[in-house]
């Protein structure tokens, strides 16, 4: 049953080491990280990471008891990715479209895509959706000239809320 | 009118109000307030050690003997590091201890000054918590809470890095609201594991009740939990015999009828039989860690495991389970005694009986090690502590010393640290003064943490020392001539005159060569008012069997040496 799996962790924010802790169990058990993703967490004060990692279910369950030995760690979950939503987002800046402007709009359209500032060296759009969707919006983009990219790492849910302790 | 302290002094009250007696500490730049202030709080004895490692190995000593968390104190930089090992051995066995350690002034920290060691990353694999104070203010409840941290739910090592302007800083001192735990609780994240249900807990005494090989293996956890007594209540209702890990020796006492002996590597041929036979077995506060199963794959294939861990990350973990009970030992052992019939499995005890054979005398006559430990025994009485390092005595002493009071065998299980013998005793000292401390080593490690006998001859710390001298780092000797064709590769040790050591820390010192010397410099130590040192020259390639192959299963123990030998 490998696979990816995704852990949610919420921990204090006065607790800056709890990341570095959570990071350091991964690495010890030599579990790839696949996407981190941190944000404010449900509760003032909190924060939460997202890890969508690489392995089996029984380890993924045992990681977030683990994580919830860490000490200020409130919460922690997991669920298999194939039985959540994931969506990530990316920004990506292109090179000024020129008479191909037309063009770029009509492929941000089909990728439910938006450009979201404008300058005269370069464009920047934002895309966001599951990782294959994502993929393919970046190679559409490719003939126009990426310059650079910045992904949010994946948040996800569960569809059915079924999470572990 | 609120009381203003320095961050040291508010660090001297937070340890008072913690009920700390004792530390073991060395001093150093990074920490020099806090010895600044000490001698205001004549309560703290503070133990001035030889090297900060023995500082750590000394707390976890108290602390393994009173459950309560010892202390040890370093300065930044080569004092903290200097702890790491004692730290990562407390970490292993679940030791309670709270590590302070001074750290540079915050403005310098990050730019590599001097002596500016980031400790707490250092220990965050190897510690159940590590945290740096930035401010004064907090000080006072970040003790609290490492001491909390340290001793609830599964014990653990907790270190506190306060940088030295923390310790200058000044803040009011404000005594504890007393029982804060659940507040603390919730604070530091911890809560015990999903609560047990009743359908577990008759699942399990179905499982047992109808077992027709049952056993119960003890480990540390029993001791941690101070459920010695019920466990023993427990098996005497159901007559299920109990095998005690390493650190669960003593859990169980030595000689009583349904106790069979230490399981694993070099556990008694029967014990390991037994298991691999088991239909049962009801774990009890052990990991089920490789050197007690040998290969896992290959470990109790006929029984139905019921684990009893205060930690539910701990269940499942190493052997497949089939009914988990994460909570406290004593309360599952009580509810569980509730709900077995009472029985005698005599049938499986006689089986059992019938597979253990007498202990062949695998030791020759002369300064054996069964003939050192009885007499230890015989001179110390039943309240004697004994401590022992690592290697081959350490499997001696924990097979053939009769252990019959709870928590009266100490040593490095989990981490298997040389060296940890002799400053471990004193700790353990200090939880029961009045009483004989043995520290017993072999040549090897005994030359780790000598240096401690000084502290002991300042400060007045009466521990018999017992050097098994056999010239060989004897352990690995024994893998080199059972597994790598005998070649004794930086095995064979010199060692100096220990007797003339003795004599030059002040203390007295016996060299015994001959069996009927064991007794009467034994009786000699312990008359000895203050520490004393007797050296055991012992059988230079004296094995320790039976043995299990690293690597193999259980099944595949070597008995004896004449096995060994067909073997090699
Ligand atoms: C700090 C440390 N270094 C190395 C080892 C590996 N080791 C395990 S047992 C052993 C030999 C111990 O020799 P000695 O102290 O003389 O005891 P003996 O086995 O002879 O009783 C060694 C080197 C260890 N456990 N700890």
């Amino acid at each position: 049953m490998s696979g990816a799996q995704v852990l949610s962790v919420v921990y204090d924010d006065d607790r800056p080491f709890t990341l570095t802790r959570a990071v350091g169990l991964l690495r010890r058990r030599n579990v790839s990280i696949r996407s981190l993703a941190l944000g404010p967490g449900p509760a003032d004060g909190s924060t939460q990471l997202q890890l969508v990692v690489q392995t089996d279910r029984d380890d993924a369950e045992r990681i977030a008891m683990l994580f919830q030995k860490v000490v200020g760690v409130q919460a922690a979950t997991t669920f298999a990715a194939d039985r959540g939503v994931a969506r990530e987002l990316v920004l990506a800046r292109l090179r000024p479209p020129g008479e191909r402007l037309g063009e770029l709009l009509d492929t941000l359209q089909l990728y439910r895509a938006a450009l979201i500032d404008e300058s005269a060296e370069a464009v920047i759009v934002e895309l966001a959706g599951e990782e294959a969707f994502v993929g393919s919006g970046l190679r559409a983009l490719e003939s126009f000239g990426i310059i650079e990219v910045a992904r949010s790492g994946r948040a996800a849910l569960e569809r059915q809320r079924e999470a572990t302790a | 009118m609120a009381e203003m302290l320095t961050g040291a002094q508010i660090l001297c009250r937070a340890l008072e109000e913690q009920g700390v007696r004792v530390l073991f500490g060395y001093p150093g730049g990074a920490i020099m307030p806090f010895y600044h202030a000490l001698p205001e709080y004549p309560s703290l004895r503070h133990i001035l050690v030889r090297h900060e490692q023995a500082a750590a190995h000394a707390a976890d000593g108290y602390a393994r003997a009173t459950g309560r968390a010892g202390v040890c104190v370093a300065t930044s930089g080569p004092g903290a590091t200097n702890l790491v090992t004692g730290l990562a051995t407390a970490q292993m066995d679940n030791s309670p201890v709270v590590a302070i350690t001074g750290q540079v002034a915050r403005a310098m920290i990050g730019r590599d000054a001097f002596q500016e060691t980031d400790v707490v990353g250092i220990t965050l694999p190897i510690t159940k918590h590590s945290v740096m104070v930035h401010d004064v203010q907090d000080l006072a409840e970040t003790v609290r809470e490492a001491f909390h941290i340290a001793q609830e739910g599964r014990p653990g090592p907790v270190l506190v890095d306060i940088p030295k302007d923390v310790q200058t800083a000044r803040a009011e001192w404000r005594a504890g609201e007393g029982e804060n735990d659940s507040a603390r609780d919730a604070a530091s994240g911890t809560r015990a594991g999903a609560p047990i249900t009743e359908q577990a807990l008759h699942a399990a005494a179905e499982l047992l009740a109808r077992a027709e090989r049952p056993l119960i293996m003890a480990g540390h956890g029993v001791i941690l939990a101070d459920a010695c007594p019920e466990l023993r209540a427990f098996a005497e209702r159901t007559g299920i015999p109990v095998i005690t890990t390493l650190l669960g020796i003593s859990a169980f006492p030595d000689g009583h009828a349904l106790h069979l002996g230490m399981p694993g590597m070099h556990g008694e041929v029967h014990v390991n039989r037994a298991i691999q036979q088991a239909d049962v077995i009801l774990g009890v506060g052990l990991r089920f860690d490789d050197r007690v199963t040998g290969n896992v794959g290959g470990f109790a294939r006929q029984a139905r495991i019921i684990h009893i861990d205060v930690d539910p990350t701990e269940i499942g973990k190493n052997v497949p389970t089939e009914v988990a009970l994460a909570g406290d030992a004593k309360q599952l052992l009580c509810a569980l005694l509730g709900r077995v019939p009472p029985r005698e499995c005599r049938a499986w005890r006689d089986e059992i009986a019938a597979l253990r054979r007498e202990r062949e005398e695998q030791y020759r006559d002369g300064v054996a090690p069964d003939r050192i430990l009885r007499a230890i025994r015989e001179a110390s009485g039943p309240d004697a502590s004994i401590v022992s390092d690592v290697g081959q005595h350490q499997m001696w002493v924990a097979k053939l010393y009769p252990y019959t009071h709870p928590n009266s065998h100490f040593s490095s299980g989990g981490l298997g640290t040389m060296g940890f013998a002799v400053p471990a005793a004193m700790g353990v000292h200090f939880a029961r003064p009045g009483t004989p401390v043995w520290a017993i080593s072999g040549d090897g490690g005994f030359q780790m943490n000598l240096q401690e006998i000084a502290t002991m001859v300042q400060e007045g710390i009466p521990i018999k020392l017992a050097v098994f001298n056999n010239g060989y780092l004897g352990m690995v000797r024994q893998w080199q001539q059972l597994f790598h064709g005998r070649r004794y590769s930086a095995t064979p040790i010199w060692s100096p005159n220990f007797v003339r050591l003795a004599e030059a820390y002040g203390i007295a010192g016996w060299r015994v060569e001959r069996g009927e010397e064991i007794a009467g410099a034994v009786r000699a130590a312990l008359d000895a008012p203050g520490p004393a040192l007797i050296e055991f020259v012992i059988e230079q390639e004296a094995n320790v069997y039976p043995i299990v192959p690293p690597g193999a299963s259980l099944s595949e123990s070597i008995p004896d040496q004449r096995a060994a030998l067909a073997l090699a």
